[in-house]
Order: C-alpha cells, then structure tokens, then sequence
C-alpha cells in the first residue's frame, strides 16, 4: 500500500466507506479528504481493486450428497434431553400434571391393545418419572432441563 | 422475531421438531454455508463435512434459539464456532497449506474455466494466504463481510463485538488481502527488471 495502516482516521474509515457502511456525516468528511490527498485516494483504490478481486473467487457449490447426509443425520432417533426440549416448545403446553394423568388414564384404558399410540403420549409415559420431578421441581423452561437432567446424572452415580 | 425474519419463524419450527422447516433452511443456506467454511478453514475438500456438522448443530441446538436476532447471525455464530474449532483440532494447519496453497499452483489442464486459469489459481493462493495472515476476528468478520454479505451490525451480534470493531477488524482484514495482492503483482515485475 502507498500509506501505512492506521495513519488516520480517514485510513480507517476507507473499507467501511467502500461498504457503504459509514455515517453521512464521516463519508461526507472522508470524500472531502480524499478530494485533496492523492494518497489517501490510491489506498482507497488499492482497496477497491482487493474487495474486487475477493469476489471474483469462485462460488462454493453444495452438492446433494451434503443434502442427503444432513437430512438423514437428524432424522435419526434424539436424545431425551431433545425430545424433552421439544416437548416444552410445543405450542399447547399443558400442566404436567395433566398430561400425564391423561396419559395414564389412557394406557389403563387402552388395556393393553396394540392401539396407534399418540406419540406425544407415549413420550409422556415413558418419561413420566422424569416429568413428574419437573412438575415437583416447578420447571417451566427448557433451558431448567439441563438441570434435571445433570440432577439424574448425580442420582444414577453410585 | 427481527422484522419479518421468515428463517427466524422457520427456525422456530424446528425447534418443535419440524423437519420440512429444518430443510427449508437448509436450502436456502447451505451453499453459504459451504462457502463459509471453505473460506475460513481454507480447506475446501473438508467444507461440506464442516457443514453437515454445522447444520446437524443447528438443529440439535433449535430448542435454544431466541429470535432476538437476525437468523443468519445465528447461523454464521455457529459456523463460526464450528470452524473455529476444526482450525484448532490436530493437523488443520497441514490440510490447509496443502488444500490451498501449494494445490493452487499445480498446473492447469487443457478445459479450464475463467477461476481455474493461472491468473484465477494465483489469486486463488494469494487470496489464501492472506486469510491464513489474518487473527481467526479479523478472518472471521471477512468472511462474513465478503463473501457472504453480511452488515458490520450482523457481524457484531455474530461475534459478540462492537460495530466499530467490526469495521476495525474488517478494514485491517482488506488491508491484508490489499498487501497480498500488490506483492503479487510485484513480483514478475521484480523478475523482469
């Protein structure tokens, strides 16, 4: 470069003004500036011709294999600790208690039968201790689960 | 949500488990995303891997998303840690000097299109190079900046700093890739004489 970095604020000021990204009030004084100092200008353009050149590099192309591998890597089975987090976003949020009481009452009801489940049903009932403990616990948001779920940790450990 | 931020809405979606939502993302971003990491890492063979981390991050992480910024801030936050981290893991700094910089200067063959000439592969080094001089902010804002057009107050949420920073880091990010790019054209000059 013809100048040396951080020789002024005006130096400091040339990408953003080649961005568009500086206040009226600093462009205006910046073309001021470069109206009468020759320099300034030639860094001004040696800067231009580098963000040129940036993109002219060539583009990147994502190929469908990334697209299948991506979605098949999530569709795969979720930790609890997901399945949880998703269950306290849903949009219907009951009491806790409620839906397990639900729950419980339809898997005496169902007696048994290989009825289709509902799945958020059987999430609820195959977690319920958990659930229950959240509900004793009083937790509303999911970020609380990380707790719980490093209280079940300490609990498991001998 | 951020204005009428429709990924923020997407990415909402997904947190509820909503697939259709997660690959509705993921192709309006994908290719950026690529991109990205390529650019950061300088490591273009191990840029869709990066990305497939990225995005399976995302999703696992949506339950955690607040949409009190921009989506694509979001997103390139990730990225950015994502990267930031495979640049630190044990011989990153080997695949990037053989991925870009002595690869770059291998001989063209004969169909080559305008980015594969000897011109496009020195720019291609050069401009390498000088990302590699860059601090990992400074690379990081660029990358943001340059190539995936982000504003310098999207780039500050992104990496939790200041606009003016921002245009600090970018402005001495340019500066580097200015530099590069003069003793590159210095040096047949130098030859000549």
């Amino acid at each position: 470069m013809g100048r040396k970095a951080g020789m002024s604020n005006h130096e400091e000021n040339l990408t953003a003004y080649l961005d568009g990204e500086l206040p009226e009030a600093e462009r205006k004084e910046l073309e001021a500036a470069l109206e009468k100092d020759p320099g300034l200008k030639a860094s001004l353009e040696q800067l231009r011709s580098a963000v040129a050149a940036v993109k002219a590099l060539p583009e990147a192309e994502a190929s469908a294999a990334l697209r299948r591998a991506v979605l098949a890597g999530v569709d795969g089975p979720q930790t609890l600790s997901e399945r949880l987090r998703a269950f306290f976003t849903l949009p219907r949020l009951v009491p806790i208690a409620g839906v397990a009481a639900v729950a419980a009452l339809a898997v005496v009801v169902s007696g048994g039968e290989k009825a289709p489940a509902d799945p958020e049903q059987l999430f609820v009932a195959q977690n319920m201790e958990l659930l229950e403990d959240l509900d004793t616990l009083g937790l509303e948001s999911p970020e609380d689960l990380d707790v719980v779920m490093a209280l079940d940790q300490l609990e498991a450990a001998p | 949500l951020v204005g009428d931020d429709e990924d923020a809405a997407l990415m909402l979606k997904v947190a509820r488990g909503d697939r259709k939502a997660f690959a509705t993302l993921f192709d309006r971003h994908q290719a950026g995303v690529v991109r990205f990491a390529w650019r950061f890492t300088g490591n273009q063979a191990q840029a869709e891997e990066l990305a497939q981390d990225i995005f399976i991050k995302l999703f696992r992480s949506a339950g955690a998303y607040q949409p009190s910024a921009k989506f694509k801030t979001y997103l390139y936050r990730v990225a950015t840690n994502h990267c930031l981290n495979a640049r630190r893991g044990p011989a990153a700094k080997l695949e990037v000097t053989v991925d870009q910089t002595e690869r770059a200067l291998e001989p063209t063959g004969s169909a080559t299109t305008p980015g594969e000439t000897l011109e496009g592969k020195q720019l291609e080094a050069v401009v390498a190079k000088a990302l590699e001089a860059m601090s990992e902010r400074e690379r990081a804002a660029f990358c943001m900046c340059r190539f995936e057009g982000l504003a310098y107050k999207d780039i500050a949420v992104a990496l939790s700093a200041t606009e003016a920073a921002v245009k600090s880091l970018i402005h001495r990010a340019t500066l580097t890739v200015a530099k590069h790019l003069e003793a590159m054209h210095a040096a047949p000059r130098a030859a000549a004489s």
